[in-house]
């Protein structure tokens, strides 16, 4: 066990934890943030992505002793005034279905999205080839991420 | 008759097939017998034309009174014979038959229902004469025409697309209509789905998007369904565990999407997975669309070896039966391996559904026989407990015994001795002297040397018989006081009591051990029978498993139906009879240990016909049998799994053509079987009489004629492969 200060959406928590804990359970148990979800634990998968410093990460493969200083942004923390043009996007496309991979396809795209502000088809593929979705919402995910963008430029 | 022809061709008789609507300018007339159906009071006729204006004319022989005929009988026929009901018109015929009241609804109600369905069926039969396509791939029902003539326009259907690209169309009833197309680009065996389009008649849409996310859902899990998601089953579980090797469809996989739905009013009649239905039969017409070839395994892989059957509408050259099994080199093993559930068999290397050990209920038998050994041996031990083995029982019986022996006889029994030692050197047969010092002897010596047989027995009961009579005359020598008395002190009596339950003693023991003995050896045949009839099961069961195995079956009927349809009818025919032989043969048979040479032949020779047809001419076949061996009666299934492994581990690793040759011919008062072929190199071989099917049949052979037979099995020069069996003639 040791001690961490995290920084998530802004906040600062301090936690004892052991050094290898996956970010995800950090979250999910102790900061009892559960919008970040598991699905396969081995990064295959995408629902449980969050980002460091605006980078979208696999919070299972994350220790969260190598998150250091790095400020931590899940999908409660997203919309630091209302909600992100990215979820609003997605709620105007009526992208989610069972919904359960969808914070995490949201924290993929608006990671891409910051970067990139004009995304073609297949930037999108790759940015988001990592985010599983069982229902098959690809479709409108990536309506969706168009969408955001043209929000985003204007 | 003028029939509007709506095409969809590339399209799967399996899956949906080319779909032909049919315009209503068909002129039909149906009519039910009268009174068939009406009740007997209120017989009914109906009567119907169809007009080439697509109007039907129903005539009633019975007339509107105000019960509702015509507001009724209209919407029935409408909806029986798939017509539009504000085109039929009512005519009254006969007012003779009277009105039959509120009754004549019902009394209409089966003549109509059965007419409509003549006029239906007429059409449908009509096109497909005309098209020459089959009565299954036509129909009537507007719902579906609408939700094809939808997606057709909607996806364009008739618009061409680029190389290596096609277009394929799927279409069913569930609770909506649907009709769905799909656009395939297949570059290198990679299949890449571009777009799905999807027409919906599902009544009024009560909820558009969510009906719309409904529909691309469904596209999309049975995209991933039919392109990924392989679970391979090993040791009764699912090898795939994570989604590292469980891949689902991903964004970039994912194509472009086109839901559209019918602008009805009708009532909701419901969504749910429609969708789900459609994908996969859709992108498989699509991929034969554009490749020419029929996927019937899914994940779909291009690499798939499946044959296809259905050649395309669009003149695609004809199938020749050759190609239903791929030579090795064409396969990708690691895909067969991996993908297709198969095992590879540790003895030949080959791919194939096998048994990973026996069926339960073959070597599940008891060995014991029904009686119980044990029962029978505590009663032996029990019985021979009550006189013996306990100190205090022996010293009664002695004490008891040597009083009867002196007060209860006389010396009269001394005359037994000359008599005995007689028998026992007429019975042995060596010098009298020796025999006669052998008989002094206590039998009980001689047990370690030989086991308690017929002679021991009589050794031991000439011995007390004569230590008696000696006990006898010794006591008179004693009270007589003679010189004898020193040499025969030895002799008492008491001695024959002794000896007496020593015999006894021993005797049961050697029961015993002869009961036990018995049973054993008894217990041992019943093991070996079992063993043998377990093999004779499994010989039939394997002779069962190839011929009834789902590939064999398969291939057989694929190779039939590529006959028929290249207008082979008479070779169709052939094989279907060589089919129906071998399952006859194999079913039926009530396995008799032996059959005719002949009759195991027929076996063969039909297995092989059907072999041959799949291999054509990779696998020449040469059967030479001697007319006098015909006869002989030989194991049964003996031939047919040697010559399969012949097939199996010769012709089929065989890269060229190979030869299989059986030959039986009668040597005196043997039978020689031999089975060669020209099979694959040596090093895929397994070792030379190693295979289970060698060492089952061996053993046969060994249970049939013990040691009056020869079996050879043997690698020849070349790669060439031998087994010989020599076997006693017998005739049947």
């Amino acid at each position: 066990m040791a001690h961490f200060a995290l920084n998530v959406n802004g906040m600062k928590h301090a936690i004892e934890v052991d050094g290898d804990m996956p970010l995800l359970w950090v979250l999910r148990d102790t900061l009892n943030l559960t919008g970040t979800k598991y699905g396969c634990g081995i990064g295959m998968c995408g629902p449980c992505t969050v980002h460091l410093n605006g980078t979208a990460v696999r919070s299972c493969q994350t220790s969260v002793a190598s998150v250091g200083d790095r400020k931590v942004t899940t999908i409660e923390g997203l919309g630091e005034k209302g909600l992100h043009p990215v979820q609003k996007a997605w709620i105007a496309e009526q992208a989610p279905q069972s919904g359960y991979c969808q914070s995490g396809q949201i924290m993929s795209a608006a990671s891409l999205l910051a970067s990139n502000p004009h995304p073609t088809d297949a930037q999108i593929d790759d940015a988001m080839v990592g985010n599983i979705c069982r229902c098959g919402t690809y479709f409108r995910i990536r309506k969706a991420i168009h969408r955001a963008a043209q929000e985003i430029r204007s | 008759v003028r029939i509007t022809r709506r095409g969809f061709l590339g399209t799967s008789a399996t899956l949906v097939g080319g779909i032909f609507t049919i315009g209503f300018q068909l002129r039909a007339m149906a009519q039910d017998a009268p009174g068939a159906i009406g009740s007997a009071a209120n017989p009914s006729d109906a009567w119907i034309h169809i007009k080439p204006d697509s109007s039907a004319e129903l005539v009633l022989t019975r007339s509107e009174m105000g019960q509702g005929l015509y507001t009724s009988l209209p919407m029935l026929l409408a909806e029986e014979a798939d017509l539009d009901w504000n085109n039929v018109t009512i005519v009254q015929s006969d007012l003779s038959v009277g009105t039959g009241g509120s009754g004549s609804v019902i009394s209409n109600y089966l003549p109509l229902r059965r007419a409509g369905a003549q006029v239906r069926l007429a059409m449908i039969a009509t096109a497909a004469r005309d098209w020459n396509v089959l009565e299954s791939e036509c129909t009537t029902a507007k719902g579906l025409i609408a939700v094809l003539d939808l997606v057709a326009e909607k996806a364009g259907w008739n618009k061409p697309l680029g190389p290596h690209r096609g277009r394929g169309i799927a279409c069913t009833t569930t609770y909506a209509y649907l009709a769905e197309v799909a656009e395939v680009t297949v570059v290198d065996d990679n299949i890449r789905v571009d777009r799905l389009v999807m027409a919906v008649d599902c009544g009024q849409v009560v909820n558009p998007n969510g009906a719309r996310s409904q529909i691309e859902g469904g596209m999309i899990f049975t995209l991933s369904s039919v392109l990924k998601e392989a679970i391979t089953i090993r040791n009764g579980g699912a090898e795939q565990q994570n989604f590292d090797d469980y891949s689902l469809l991903r964004i970039p996989e994912s194509p472009a999407l086109e839901t559209y739905f019918v602008d009805s009013h009708a009532d909701p009649h419901g969504l749910g997975e429609a969708a789900v239905w459609l994908t996969g039969p859709a992108i498989a017409n699509a991929i034969f669309a554009a490749t020419g070839k029929r996927l019937r395994r899914m994940p779909f892989r291009m690499d798939e070896t499946t044959a296809y059957l259905m050649s395309a509408a669009a003149g695609r050259p004809p199938i020749i039966p050759a190609l239903l099994i791929p030579s090795p080199a064409a396969k990708t093993p690691a895909y067969t391996e991996k993908h297709s559930g198969a095992k590879t068999c540790p003895e030949s290397g080959r791919s194939g559904v096998f048994l990973a050990k026996p069926l339960p209920w073959v070597g599940g038998h008891h060995v014991y026989p029904s009686s119980t050994p044990k029962t029978r041996d505590a009663e032996r031990e029990s019985s021979l407990g009550r006189g013996n083995g306990h100190p205090a029982a022996l010293m009664r019986a002695r004490s008891r015994d040597s009083q009867r022996m002196q007060f209860d006889y006389s010396s009269s029994l001394s005359h037994l001795r000359p008599c005995a030692v007689g028998l026992v050197g007429l019975r042995c047969g060596r010098p009298m002297a020796h025999r006669v010092l052998q008989v002094f002897k206590p039998a009980v010596f001689s047990c370690g040397c030989r086991p308690p047989g017929p002679a021991w027995l009589f050794l031991a009961l000439t011995h007390l018989l004569l230590l008696g009579a000696v006990g006898f005359a010794a006591d008179e020598w004693h009270a007589n006081g003679s010189a004898v008395a020193v040499w025969t002190g030895a002799l008492s009596i008491n001695r024959f009591g002794i000896e007496f339950l020593t015999y006894g003693f021993i005797f049961a023991i050697a029961g015993i051990a002869g009961i036990a003995g018995f049973h054993i050896r008894a217990q041992r045949d019943a093991m070996h029978a079992l063993e043998l009839e377990r093999q004779l099961s499994a010989a039939q069961l394997r002779a069962l498993q190839m011929q009834l195995e789902p590939h064999f079956l398969f291939n057989t009927l694929n190779a039939i139906a590529t006959l028929v349809e290249l207008g082979r009818q008479v070779e169709a025919a052939e094989m279907l009879c060589h089919l129906n032989a071998i399952l006859k043969s194999t079913l039926e048979r009530t396995t008799p240990e032996k059959v005719p040479l002949s009759q195991e032949l027929e076996i063969v020779e039909n297995y092989l016909a059907i072999e041959q047809v799949r291999f054509a001419d990779r696998l020449h076949i040469e059967i030479r049998v001697d007319p006098s061996a015909l006869d002989s009666l030989i194991p049964c299934f003996l031939l047919q799994p040697i010559v399969e492994n012949a097939i199996r581990h010769g012709i089929a690793n065989c890269e060229e053509n190979g030869l299989v040759e059986a030959t039986a011919r009668r040597e005196g008062n043997l039978l020689r079987l031999e089975v060669r072929d020209t099979g694959a190199r040596v090093s895929s071989r397994s070792k030379p009489g190693s295979g289970i099917g060698l060492k089952n049949t061996r053993e046969r052979l060994a249970h049939f004629y013990h040691e009056a037979y020869e079996m050879v099995a043997r690698p020849l020069e070349a790669g060439r492969f031998e087994v010989a069996i020599t076997i006693p003639y017998e005739r049947a």
